[in-house]
């Protein structure tokens, strides 16, 4: 485990932050002073947004609100406010000693930990309200600068270590066999289960239940976003869910029982329980094939921008969340009437194509045990043979090198004649292979959405809430800017800023061989590993966060007032917000050491000379390790 | 194989069919079962801007957006025990309704507050809200009419908040007049202290009875003649801040109108706790909002000048200066709910 490369690598990346760390600091200690402040709040932001002071200072804070009632709940020193307009004295407490508020006319304490803590509104106060939040810096920021440090670490210890490998061994090794764990061997019964047709129709049946759920209660539940459950269910915990487990962990599991498409399979199979028996089985419907023209991922690219420009109302309202979710049910219900098998989920599901980029990195894959069977048996498997329905992402599965297309749905392994298919663990960020634009620009959208999402949603900037929220605040002008950085950041600014890279890197390699679109096209994987990783890094938050809102729904979830589990009333209280700081940036930091290492197997993979691969991938490297800057500054700042 | 395929299908029908009739009958059969049959039970939902109203229509997630609710007007009968239960729409609220001697509770999003009392005397009390809550806040309040068996009261007509309507659009801030009209009219302060600062609003328990008027602020200020009055608008446009040693205008006593002037001002800065009438007797309903947070400096001598102006001289034409005094009509076209408000609260109970 504990070889010298490894050693190497974290001792430079130790260094890194150590002496970030140091330069951040002044030597000298600055005495406390006293430091006055006057929070204004307004939906959905507070004025000053930004409390920069020092270690050690006595900051004395006076509240008011302009509009409605507002909260400050600041993390890190157990503060807890309700702020009334129009009334000058607020009531305060210390939420994990007391559970009374008591009137005061301003409140004092002295800032003892270092770093960024964030004050949000605890009482609700509008649609917006989750995302009411202010910042208070508290200097030295040690955290923001060992975070930067660790940027710098991972990428030195990075270029290092591969620069050592080149002088090292300049034969190629003998390539080892990838990784691969048969869940099917040692784990029968996980066969057994995945193939018991019972299994996955009831997994259905109950997300078909909550989609009832979800939708009746966004019709004619509460207008609050966070006292409806189609909102905390779907945009809090089943979000977090799928980025930060159902992906990485599982891939494109969530394909497999995703209600959506439950009525239009219903139609063309005319069964629930798997094909009826022993006879060849036919699947109804008109079976229209989807134009080639349209056979890739970029209707998915647009559909998906297109509801995310709309986010911010989306995830707050549980009206527009209830019409989306029926639009998507019916349109995959009439796409599934008219095209054949799964086109709608390949084609047209704004949620599966970026899945389908992302599952790519996933630990999960069913592939053939061996391709040899496959090509001898003549393709039965990928039709229906009554055993199975022969694969409805119109995939051959025996032929599978990627997760992307691949809905876990085990049909094949139903089918399979020979035993063949069969779903195995691997190792993080295997597939590392995309060769179309629409994969690249997917990859651009995500990451540039990431970004721009970490800003939105956890940044204290309300003119940016302001814009977002079109239907309440009515500034078109504003909204029209912010269409205008969503669209034109994510399918122009990022993409040629990866093509900048791309013809430097080209320039720098020398190669004339290899042309700057394929480097292009290669390395944009590079953005898979870390917009995965930070996208569960600004998942997490929001269920750490609203975590207590999801409680409260299950008890209530209409906000009628029930109280099912009688633990409707629970008082909002987010989870070690924070700390969350020191999820966020290992995340990423992470994310950066994948993307540098596997656009390393890609680089070796373009260029036979290892120096060679070692500059092409320099401005590869420059670019991710800012975008992980960017996010960082977001986090700590 | 068949019979798997029907208890599957049926599976699905059932869930289908099952999920909104359970809903259905939770909430219109089982909540109602827990009440005892002699209860009158009354969900009312707290709604701010636009409406601004506790309302009795239901309030969901398909007509939040562009409906605007009625404010309701509880009519009950002597011996009623009532149930009301409040939540809210969007924000906090608070619900008060002094005269009935029910406390002010306080109405979070995503709690049910209840209240129980038993009508026993008759007349018309009226409900408050009583914590900011946008714009609509002042116009947030409605009537509860209990009547006896075999002599109904008649209930007095709803209030409803006139604000959101029209859309004023904001006059520049150096039309100070303009501008001072259009504060006191969209920040509510009309829902108070009348169309025109003509008063007339019951505060409920206060030791003045009314919400003070402010038509007759050039008298608190000590502006004895139309023509000091003018001279001091002028003034009060043309500096930016008040007092000045220099360039004083030539008034009588000007430095006593300016120290009335900084007090009044002052007041709408911090704002004030109405004194009781009865000193064991429930707080009063209304309150004057600290507005510093909310306005700025110059916004406060803008309304204060719209005060002034809103005095009536017996000579009006020959003074210098006066389009200064010319009356403008804000009202939404048709109705006027709030001469309506004022007349009723004259009459309340006894």
């Amino acid at each position: 485990m504990f070889n010298k490369k490894r050693m190497t690598a974290v001792c430079i990346f130790l260094t890194c932050v150590f002496a970030a760390v140091c330069f951040s600091s002044p030597f000298s200690a600055i005495p406390g002073k006293r430091k006055d402040f006057t929070i204004i709040a307004k939906r959905y932001s507070y004025q000053p947004n930004r409390i920069i002071v020092n270690k050690g200072d006595s900051v004395h804070i006076k509240f008011g609100s302009v509009d409605v009632v507002h909260g400050f709940f600041l993390e890190g020193y157990d503060i807890e406010a309700e702020i009334h307009p129009g009334k000058i004295p607020f009531k305060v407490r210390h939420p994990s000693v007391e559970t009374e508020f008591t009137y005061v006319d301003e409140i004092a304490f002295t800032a003892d930990r270092n770093g960024k803590f964030r004050y949000r509104c605890s009482v609700t106060c509008g649609t917006l309200h989750p995302f009411m939040i202010g910042e208070f810096i508290v200097r030295p920021n040690y955290p923001f600068y060992a975070s930067i440090g660790g940027v710098i670490g991972v990428f030195a210890a990075f270029f290092f270590n591969v620069a050592a490998d080149r002088r090292k061994s300049e034969s190629p090794g003998i390539a080892s066999a990838p990784l691969r764990i048969d869940l099917f061997k040692i784990m029968p019964a996980l066969k057994e289960l995945l193939t018991y047709r019972w299994f996955q129709f009831i997994l259905m049946l109950l997300n078909l239940a909550a989609l009832v759920l979800f939708i009746f209660a966004g019709f004619f539940g509460s207008p609050i976003g966070n006292h409806n459950i189609i909102i905390t269910v779907v945009w809090i915990l089943w979000w977090f869910f799928l980025v930060t487990f159902m992906i990485p962990f599982g891939s494109r599991i969530w394909c497999m029982m995703c209600p959506f498409p439950f009525f239009g399979e219903w139609f063309q199979r005319r069964r629930l329980l798997g094909p009826s028996g022993s006879k060849v089985s036919t699947v109804k419907g008109y079976k229209k094939k989807w134009p080639a023209k349209l056979s890739n991922i970029w209707i998915q690219n647009i559909l998906f921008l297109c509801l995310c420009t709309f986010s911010t109302i989306l995830v707050t309202r549980p009206v527009t969340t209830a019409f989306v979710l029926t639009g998507l049910t019916l349109t995959a219900t009439v796409v599934h009437i008219f095209f054949r098998r799964r086109t709608f989920c390949r084609y047209l599901c704004p949620i599966s194509g970026w899945m389908s980029l992302y599952s790519k990195a996933s630990m999960l894959e069913i592939r053939s045990r061996n391709n040899g069977v496959c090509k001898s048996c003549g393709s039965k498997a990928i039709i229906d043979n009554g055993r199975g329905w022969g694969c409805p992402w119109l995939i051959n599965p025996g032929k599978m090198t990627s997760n992307s297309h691949c809905g876990m749905c085990m049909e094949c392994i139903n089918s399979c004649p020979n035993n063949n298919m069969t779903l195995r663990l691997r190792p993080f960020c295997s597939d590392t292979v995309i060769d179309h634009y629409d994969e690249a620009w997917m990859g651009f959208i995500m990451i540039t959405l990431v970004i721009l999402y970490t800003a939105i949603f956890l940044g204290p900037w309300g003119t940016l809430k302001e814009w977002a929220n079109l239907t309440e605040m009515g500034n078109v002008s504003g909204f029209i800017i912010y269409c205008g950085i969503i669209w034109i950041s994510s399918l122009a600014v990022a993409p040629v800023l990866w093509l900048t890279a791309a013809w430097t890197s080209k320039r720098l390699a020398g190669s004339e061989t290899i042309s700057a679109r394929k480097i292009f096209l290669k390395y944009s994987y590079m953005l898979v590993p870390l917009g995965l990783l930070s996208w569960i890094a600004f998942s997490i938050p929001l269920f750490m966060i609203n975590y207590t809102h999801i409680i409260a729904t299950f008890s209530d979830p209409l906000g009628w007032g029930w109280n099912i589990f009688g633990n409707a009333h629970i008082h909002w209280s987010p989870l070690l917000p924070e700390y969350l700081l020191y999820v966020q940036v290992p995340l990423v930091l992470t994310g950066l050491g994948f993307a540098l290492s596997k656009g390393y197997a890609i680089s070796n993979d373009l260029y036979s000379d290892k120096t060679q691969a070692i500059i092409s991938l320099v401005p590869f490297g420059m670019l991710i390790s800012l975008i992980t800057v960017i996010l960082i500054f977001f986090y700590a700042w | 194989m068949v019979i798997k395929e029907t208890i599957a299908v049926l599976s699905v029908i059932i869930l289908l069919i099952s999920i909104p009739l359970c809903i259905l009958l939770y909430q219109y059969v089982f909540v109602p079962s827990t009440y005892l049959q002699e209860e009158r039970v009354f969900n009312i939902t707290a709604v701010g801007e636009p409406s601004g109203a506790y309302t009795l229509e239901e309030i969901n997630g398909l007509n939040y957006w562009w409906k605007r609710f009625a404010p309701m007007t509880l009519l009950l009968e002597v011996g009623d025990q009532v149930i009301l239960n409040l939540k809210s729409a969007d924000s906090t609220h608070q619900f008060y309704v002094p005269e009935l001697g029910l406390d002010p509770v306080t109405v979070t999003p995503g709690k049910v507050e209840t209240l129980s009392f038993t009508a026993e005397k008759k007349g018309i009390y009226q409900y408050f809200c009583t914590t900011m809550c946008g714009d609509c806040h002042t116009f947030m309040t409605g009537w509860i009419v209990i009547s006896e068996k075999d002599d109904p009261v008649k209930a007095p007509h709803p209030i409803v908040c006139p604000l959101c309507a029209p859309d004023f659009g904001i006059p520049p801030q150096t039309e100070m007049l303009d501008l001072g009209e259009y504060l006191y009219q969209k920040l509510g302060c009309v829902g108070c202290h009348g169309w025109f600062g003509k008063g007339g609003i019951r505060n409920p328990n206060y030791a003045k009875q009314y919400v003070p008027a402010h038509n007759t602020t050039t008298d608190k200020l000590f502006l004895k003649t139309p023509e000091d009055a003018a001279k001091f608008c002028k003034w009060l446009i043309t500096h930016e801040s008040i007092p000045q040693s220099e360039d004083n205008p030539d008034i009588p006593m000007f430095n006593f109108v300016s120290a009335r002037y900084q007090a009044l001002k002052d007041i709408a800065k911090k704002g004030s706790t109405p004194e009781k009438l009865d000193k064991t007797g429930p707080e009063p309903p209304l309150w004057m909002p600290a507005w510093k947070f909310r306005l700025a400096d110059r916004e406060f001598d803008a309304i204060i000048l719209y005060f002034i102006t809103l005095k009536k001289w017996e000579e009006d034409e020959e003074i210098e200066g006066a389009d200064l005094f010319t009356q403008r009509v804000m009202l939404p076209s048709g109705s006027n709910p709030i001469s309506e408000r004022s007349d009723i609260s004259a009459v309340t109970p006894a």
